[in-house]
């Protein structure tokens, strides 16, 4: 997934804090139980929409029951997806920093990705923001990279345990820099 | 529950074959997103990312109870 130079290692992996994913999961949970709150409405919508459902003609309570289970299990399964799709884009976001660089990579959904790489010894300034009662509590918060040359700041947001990772990359770039200058780079 | 009652279902547009070309479409879209989900998590991982495989598992129990589960109701609701 990212190719490291000869003699660059991996010093740590950092990610959203799971509370990015379990806000998500929730309202999926949510979801879930929403067609037994709004059966009420959502039944005369289907017996408009689809000819097959018909109201006011007999009832058959079991055929009834089946087909609106059908129905509620062809929901989860569509929730279930996109559940893991949500756990996928939430998982493989993730800011690998090496002795040498910093990779920011970013998944969007499926199919769309997106990889930054810059190299320690151009970072400029590492600020960390948290923000609101829960983010302070639970301790994760944003990690703004501002490098030499780009117009914008990196930035992790939601990341898990900021302060300790921005200890991580500036004691990286310390050692960065200061290979650099005794092999005369910089 | 009034709704309830005075709801009956006829099938007179839809006969089995249909309702089973239906159920095959369902299944082929589930099968793609999870051959998507699955080339991810063996792509884009790195070797130390051990959660992702029990996650993949209970992907794959949930998608297998709730498709088999989809099944049965459908089956039950033809008389099969």
């Amino acid at each position: 997934m990212i190719r490291l130079d000869p003699g660059e290692n991996i010093i740590i992996k950092a990610r959203k804090h799971w509370f990015i994913f379990a806000i998500e999961a929730i309202f999926i949970g949510i979801m879930a139980f929403a067609p037994w709150f709004f059966a009420e409405w959502l039944i005369p919508f289907f017996e408009s929409t689809f000819s097959f459902i018909e109201l006011g003609q007999n009832v058959d309570p079991d055929m009834l029951s089946t087909a609106l289970t059908l129905a509620y299990v062809t929901w989860l399964l569509i929730l279930w997806i996109f559940l893991f799709v949500l756990w996928t884009d939430y998982y493989l976001d993730v800011w690998v920093v090496t002795n040498k660089r910093i990779f920011d990579i970013e998944q969007f959904g499926l199919f769309r990705r997106g990889v930054s790489v810059f190299r320690l010894n151009r970072i400029q300034d590492l600020t960390i923001e948290t923000h609101g009662l829960i983010a302070t509590v639970l301790g994760f918060g944003d990690i703004h990279v501002q490098t030499a040359g780009a117009d914008e700041d990196f930035i992790m947001k939601g990341i898990r345990n900021p302060v300790r990772i921005k200890r991580i990359i500036h004691k990286a770039h310390e050692k960065a820099l200061k290979k650099y200058r005794e092999e005369g780079i910089v | 529950m009034d709704f309830v009652q005075n709801l009956s279902i006829s099938f007179g547009s839809f006969d089995t074959q249909t309702w089973f070309i239906a159920l095959g479409i369902l299944a082929l879209i589930v099968g793609l997103f999870t051959i998507a989900l699955l080339f991810h998590w063996w792509k884009y991982t790195f070797t130390g990312d051990v959660v992702v495989w029990p996650m993949a598992l209970l992907y794959i129990v949930g998608v297998a109870i709730l498709l088999g589960g989809a099944t049965f109701e459908l089956l039950t609701l033809l008389g099969i």
